[in-house]
């Protein structure tokens, strides 16, 4: 302590000033805000879910949704079970006390008393249908329910259509959220009619009115008689009326409303322009695109940012990307349009880069698909190169549900990726980087790589394209599967490194195996997976196992197309014996077995090739196999009496 | 009596040298080294913390720690005897080497699986819902697993004695 002093006192540099720093203002709920901000959905990472075992991830978008799907319904049956006995589940130690663990089962409409507290928790619970049978039971009780409390549930009927809330706004089930089915809009006239007929029938509950009608039944003749009807009473209808209709109008209509709301100084919004834009699609191509562009102005003069759903009305008035027309699978835009279009994307890119974007309406993320649609159509690379980095851009909140929007997206992003770059090595970047996690393996994708990469002796591409090929099932396609073995048998096996080597036979017999068992499948009660060998399967796969060097393996392989099958009673044929046979390939198996002098596996082959090649040729053959095997005296005779019995 | 008393004088005094050495947790060998062990098997007693690590992993045997020593144990019987049940065709060496570990709040299940005769993913996911949300439900904390899968028992042999 004494010399501690001592340095101190000696010390010519002046002490250190501790300065307390002033205190950050802050607002009295913003610790709350701040915790309350790290709690929450998770909207990007849903693959965390998968098992992660390499036989358990998926590699397909079919296997993702089932095992997504399979997952989360083995959640629901074991919810259930609490609900159903939660004295089994009363194991009580926990502090504080979790509700989420205590799964409670919701309340039967008919069992509860029909009050007017119950009828406002089943609102509050957004549990749509379970309300209107209580308020009915209410109804016929004649027991009085309080103004607010028939409006609030007149909203809530009018947004739902009279229906339990929709699976698109599922919260705690991502996975129905994300591939449940929507059903058909539907509305439920009766209830909400007579609802709406008892409550106070101010210009906002008539406005809520018109935009439940349009949302769920598309007609625009009732909607607009309630919408003729508020004006004509001198009442001045919401802006969301006026939005609502005017989506679902011919342009001319719309243009008119627009002048009204002037009149009536209502300010519009950026869904009023929205719905503008979605009216200018009704008007012929010509027309729209200067139209959209004049809409946009307008926004720019009122200081009313677009979002991307506007940006996305706008590409879609430019240019038609797909026609409903299921019959008319060959459309395709005018390149003048489409010229237009990527422009006008250009100038969006250029424009939004850069910008924080939110998501305001469901539909939002579809600008992204729209995009990448349009310069997938116009191969320019550089502009969906944009469009990804906004897309991951921290800026952009607004996130496509991932294995279904996103998968599409990506795929398109890939496969402009894959048909505009020459450079393979980049192309195996970004496949590596995007399959399987964000793009599934599909049929199209492979047959797209697998013609960049013939003639190529990139072997870890191929190795990697093949091992997704496998998994993802592609073997039972019978093209993709050719391909496929096509492909590796093109590869210069003698430039490849020893390890590569290596690889190569494991991923030959990992082909030829699943080929061989799913030919085993051959119980009549279950052949349904059965996946029959053809000649030209035979052949291909025993190229490869001779390149390997497993002329052993390839020889039994052969033995299935000229011996006779064993099969039993209860069993189908493992091997089709009909079928063109790829000469060319037969050829070259056959000067392998020459050059090895493998007398046996010529002679296989040789049985094989008696079944396409005239006697002449055949002959020929004997020939060569005679000279470069060193057949004996009798063999030669039976070859020659071989050859004698085929037909000219 | 007398020959009573004798022979209880006898029991009691032991006169055979007393086998120190431990039995547990070692396996007897076969004349054809048929006995598969895997590496929790083959690694002894005296090796844990040295060769190979708990089957369960918590605080409560930690000092001034030891507040739910028997509600782990309870728990620890309750998962394992679940798993064993609810996987009888997938578990490994009769669901024995199941390691629980405590990570917070959350119990993490780890260890193989095998694929049973019918391998069905989609029946895996299924599986692994369902007893993510059971065993949740039941001990009112988050449960997950974390499990692997080997084709057979034998391809996690670490040797045959």
């Amino acid at each position: 302590m004494h010399r501690f002093n001592v340095i101190r006192g000696l010390s010519n540099l002046a002490p250190n000033q501790l300065n307390i720093q002033p205190a950050i203002k802050r607002s009295p709920t913003a610790l709350l805000e701040a915790l309350a901000s790290t709690v929450g959905t998770d909207p990007t990472a849903p693959h965390f879910s998968f098992i992660d075992d390499p036989a358990m991830i998926p590699t397909t978008p079919g296997q993702k949704r089932n095992y997504y799907l399979a997952k989360e319904l083995g959640r629901r049956a074991a919810r259930q079970l609490a609900e159903e006995w939660p004295t089994l589940f009363a194991f009580d130690r926990e502090f504080p006390r979790m509700n989420a663990f205590r799964p409670q089962k919701e309340l039967d409409p008919a069992l509860m008393d029909p009050n007017e507290q119950n009828l406002w928790m089943l609102i509050e619970k957004r549990q749509v249908k379970d309300a209107t049978i209580l308020y009915e039971k209410i109804r016929e009780k004649d027991i009085n329910v309080s103004e607010g409390v028939k409006k609030d549930l007149f909203f809530l009927l009018a947004y739902y259509g009279g229906e339990n809330v929709p699976f698109y706004e599922e919260l705690e089930w991502h996975g129905l959220r994300t591939f449940g089915e929507a059903d058909p809009p539907k509305w439920k006239d009766d209830v909400i009619s007579l609802l709406y007929e008892s409550i106070e029938q101010t210009p906002e509950v008539k406005s809520a009115m018109i935009c439940g009608i349009i949302k769920h039944t598309q007609s625009t003749e009732k909607a607009n008689q309630l919408f003729q009807e508020i004006l004509s009473s001198g009442a001045t209808p919401c802006v969301e009326a006026f939005n609502a209709v005017m989506g679902k109008s011919q342009f001319s209509l719309s243009l008119k409303l627009l002048q009204k709301m002037n009149q009536l100084s209502i300010k519009p919004n950026v869904n009023t322009f929205n719905a503008l834009l979605e009216s200018n699609m009704t008007a012929p191509l010509d027309k729209r695109q200067k139209t959209a562009m004049k809409i946009l102005g307008e926004m720019k003069l009122l200081k009313i940012h677009p979002t991307l759903l506007t940006y996305n009305h706008l590409l879609n008035g430019i240019v038609k990307i797909r026609t409903k027309d299921a019959d008319n699978k060959d459309f395709k835009p005018k390149e003048d349009d489409l010229k237009l279009a990527i422009t006008v994307l250009n100038e969006i890119m250029t424009r939004i880069a850069g910008e924080t974007y939110e998501s305001n309406t469901l539909n939002d993320h579809h600008f992204f698909l729209t995009a990448m649609s349009i310069c997938l159509m116009t191969k320019n690379v550089e502009i969906a190169q944009k469009v990804v980095q906004f897309y991951e851009s921290p800026n952009n909140k607004v996130k496509a549900p991932e294995f279904t929007f996103e998968n599409s997206f990506y795929n398109k992003y890939l496969q402009l990726f894959i048909d505009t770059t020459g450079d393979l090595k980049e192309i195996e970047r970004v496949y590596k980087e995007y399959v399987p996690n964000r793009v599934g393996v599909s049929r199209f994708l492979i047959i797209r790589l697998i013609n960049r990469l013939r003639n190529s002796d990139n072997w870890s591409f191929i190795k990697r394209l093949t091992e997704d090929g496998i998994c993802a099932q592609m073997l039972t396609d019978a093209r993709v599967s050719s391909d496929l073995r096509l492909l590796l048998k093109g590869i210069n096996y003698s430039a490849l490194s020893p390890t590569e080597r290596e690889e190569y036979s494991q991923v030959v017999h990992r082909i030829v195996n699943a080929l061989v068992e799913y030919s085993e499948f051959n119980k009549k009660d279950r052949n349904r997976l059965q996946q029959k060998l053809y000649p030209s399967t035979i052949i291909e796969c025993a190229c490869l196992l001779t390149k390997i060097g497993e002329e052993n393996k390839a020889i039994d392989l052969l033995r299935m197309l000229v011996e006779e099958e064993d099969v039993k009673e209860n069993e189908v044929p493992k091997v089709v014996q009909e079928g063109q046979l790829k000469i060319g390939l037969i050829q070259e198996l056959f000067d392998h077995a020459l050059r090895q002098k493998n007398t046996d596996f010529a002679a296989f082959i040789f049985e094989i090739m008696s079944r396409d090649l005239p006697r002449a040729q055949l002959k020929l053959q004997a020939q060569r196999m005679t000279e470069r095997c060193r057949l004996n005296g009798e063999q030669t005779r039976i070859l020659e009496g071989f050859v004698r019995l085929r037909p000219e | 009596m007398n020959a009573r008393l004798l022979r209880l004088d006898r029991r009691s005094i032991s006169t055979t040298q007393v086998l120190a050495k431990n039995q547990a947790g070692k396996y007897r060998s076969t004349p054809n080294r048929t006995q598969l062990l895997t590496y929790e098997m083959a690694a002894r007693p005296h090796h844990i913390g040295v060769k190979k690590s708990w089957l369960t992993w918590h605080t409560q045997n930690l000092e001034e720690f030891r507040n739910q020593q028997p509600l782990m144990v309870a728990q620890d019987q309750i998962i394992r005897r679940f798993m064993r049940g609810f996987f009888p065709n997938n578990v490994v060496i009769q669901g024995e080497e199941i390691v629980i570990k405590r990570r917070g709040n959350v119990i993490i299940i780890a260890g193989f699986l095998q694929y049973s005769q019918r391998f069905d993913i989609r029946r895996i996911y299924w599986m692994y819902g369902f007893v993510e949300e059971f065993l949740s439900n039941l001990l009112k904390q988050p449960v997950k697993l974390e499990m692997q899968f080997v084709e057979s028992e034998a391809d996690l042999a670490y040797n045959y004695v």
